[in-house]
């Protein structure tokens, strides 16, 4: 009976699943600004992974020059401002251009701003990984030891369904949430109306990319903070995307705590394969429902 | 006043318009015929900048207007319903109506609420919470036009409003379009339905392969049966 043997303690799976949930939380921020600029843009926005990466370097150097527990607090909520205001000057400096323009331009201009920033990084940051403290430091214990976890991951865990049902919130119940909705099926009429629908462009890249900026703020205490860390979630960013069906807000939440799950579950049973388990995952899904698992809006 | 003067628009490299020259004044209602392919929607989609004249130009209110970005047109007053409707899909009735409301708040001297919408098409009202996209056709050319509505626009601009539409719908949305008319609206109709069009209008254009062909009141149009015959389907 050696095979049971191995197999991990029933309390460990479960706080496994949690851990994962709570990173899947990460994922799906990098993810909903993705699938929003699909959405609405209609521009794949390469450079969404390299703005978490940011987000997580300036929140490294806004906590260490805060300082103290405080100063964690105050780079996540300034991090990813500063993320958003870089991503409305991408937008309104460069990408605006090429809105007529083939996708591959738009895909292109993306991907020199990836390189761009990565570049830019190494000369601010260097080239060594950095590391911060948590703010919250321990365990916690639910039910008895069935469930445990670093606590940070609970604030993580709370975060995700937070930035949804504000996301939510905006669409479905502000007037400019109605208006995004309206532009991503016909910015033409939109103008017609007299609205200025570059505005709206504007509004909604600045916020995936705000978005994107809280997720690296929030997983830098968690992760060595590395310039490489927005092509990983990127790519894993985009099969969720994927997965859930271009532009969908509620496919992107539901892929990723697939993914979130799926991938840590996958770590404790086969550790060696890590690395494949995104993409089993997305192929089994696809195959399953090509178009993915919520209405893509393209 | 409303002036198109000589336009020449193209799309990509095939030249539509020919020194089109109109104009709508203030009160009136202007229509222009011609057949499928005459170039009547490119009249609309010039004059709104969507696709603005390479030649030629628009004046509104005394104003050059061409080229100008389409929000900023929209914004003077000129509102545009294009032959496809093009409701927003994903949003209620009652949304398309708010956006436009929000887009056209303090705009011009007409005052359109909801209130007011509902009283024009009353079928609206029913409506309120379904999504745009699950409208029928005559629902949704009045909710086309009474989104137009809202942002309180002096001008209206209407392509092929009556097209597709059952004959009872039709002759309904002749009796609002004459009512907006007496509200003070200015509006220029495009339409191949020679009949019900004439009904409404002030004056005439007929428009053949991009250029202007005739124009004048509906008794001359009428009295002319060589143009009727060239260049409508009567
Ligand atoms: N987007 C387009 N690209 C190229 N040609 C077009 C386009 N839209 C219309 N046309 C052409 O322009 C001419 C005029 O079209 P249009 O203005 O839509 O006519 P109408 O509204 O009178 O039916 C037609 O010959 C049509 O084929
Ligand atoms: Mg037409």
């Amino acid at each position: 009976m050696e095979f049971f043997a191995n197999l991990p303690e029933f309390s460990t799976v479960i706080s496994q699943i949690f851990v994962g949930l709570s990173r899947s939380m990460i994922l799906f921020m990098v993810a909903v600004g993705l699938t929003v600029s699909i959405g609405v843009l209609r521009v794949i926005n390469f450079a969404n992974g390299t703005f978490y990466m940011l987000g997580a370097f300036t929140a490294w150097s806004v906590a260490l020059w805060v300082g103290g527990t405080a100063g964690f607090w105050v780079a996540l909520l300034i991090a990813p401002l500063v993320v958003g205001l870089l991503g409305l000057a991408v937008e309104a400096g460069l990408l605006r251009r090429l809105y007529n323009r083939p996708r591959l331009m738009q895909l292109l201009l993306t991907y020199a701003v990836v390189l761009l920033f990565n570049d830019v990084t190494k000369l601010i940051w260097g080239v060594d990984f950095k590391s911060m403290r948590a703010p919250l430091s321990g365990y916690i214990t639910f039910f008895d030891g069935l469930l445990y976890m670093p606590s940070y991951n609970m604030l993580l865990l709370i975060s995700g369904p937070l930035v949804a049902a504000g996301l939510w919130y905006f669409i479905n119940h502000t007037m400019t949430g109605k208006i995004v909705r309206a532009t991503a099926t016909d910015r033409e009429m939109v103008d017609a109306l007299g609205l200025n629908s570059n505005k709206i462009f504007a509004i909604v890249f600045m916020l995936s990319c705000y978005l994107a900026g809280l997720g690296g703020a929030l997983i830098a205490p968690t992760t060595n903070i590395v310039v490489g860390m927005g092509m990983t979630i990127l790519i894993n960013a985009v099969l969720v995307v994927v997965v859930g069906g271009l532009g969908n807000i509620w496919g992107a939440f539901l892929a990723s705590l697939i993914f979130g799950v799926g991938e840590s579950l996958g770590l404790l049973i086969a550790p060696r394969f890590a690395i494949v388990f995104p993409f089993a995952i997305a192929t089994i899904l696809l195959i399953l429902k090509p178009t993915g698992i919520m209405k893509s809006v393209w | 006043m409303l002036e198109v003067k000589d336009i020449h628009t193209y799309y990509g490299l095939s030249h539509i318009l020919f020194g089109v020259t109109l104009e709508v004044r203030k009160g009136e209602i202007v229509c222009v015929l011609g057949r499928n392919g005459a170039g009547k929607t490119t009249i609309m989609r010039s004059i709104m900048s969507f696709t603005p004249p390479s030649q030629g130009k628009v004046y509104f209110n005394g104003k050059d207007i061409t080229r100008l970005p389409v929000f900023k047109i929209a914004k003077m007053g000129l509102a545009f319903v294009p032959d496809n409707r093009r409701i927003f899909p994903d949003l209620t009735v009652e949304e398309n109506l708010d956006i436009a409301a929000h887009a056209g708040r303090g705009r011009g001297r007409s005052n359109w609420n909801k209130e007011k919408i509902y009283e024009l098409f009353p079928p609206l009202r029913e409506l309120d919470c379904r999504q745009g996209g699950f409208c029928s056709g005559g629902e949704q050319q009045m909710l086309a036009v009474a989104r137009a509505l809202m942002g309180n626009p002096d001008y209206l601009l209407l392509d092929e409003p009556l097209e597709g539409l059952a004959p009872l719908v039709v002759r309904e949305l002749v009796v609002q379009i004459e009512r907006l008319r007496k509200e003070g609206l200015s509006i220029l109709i495009t339409e191949q339905n020679v009949r019900a069009a004439l009904k409404l209008a002030n004056r005439v254009y007929v428009i053949d392969r991009g250029e202007v062909r005739f124009q004048g009141t509906v008794k001359e149009l009428e009295e002319n049966e060589e143009i009727s015959r060239k260049y409508l389907l009567v």
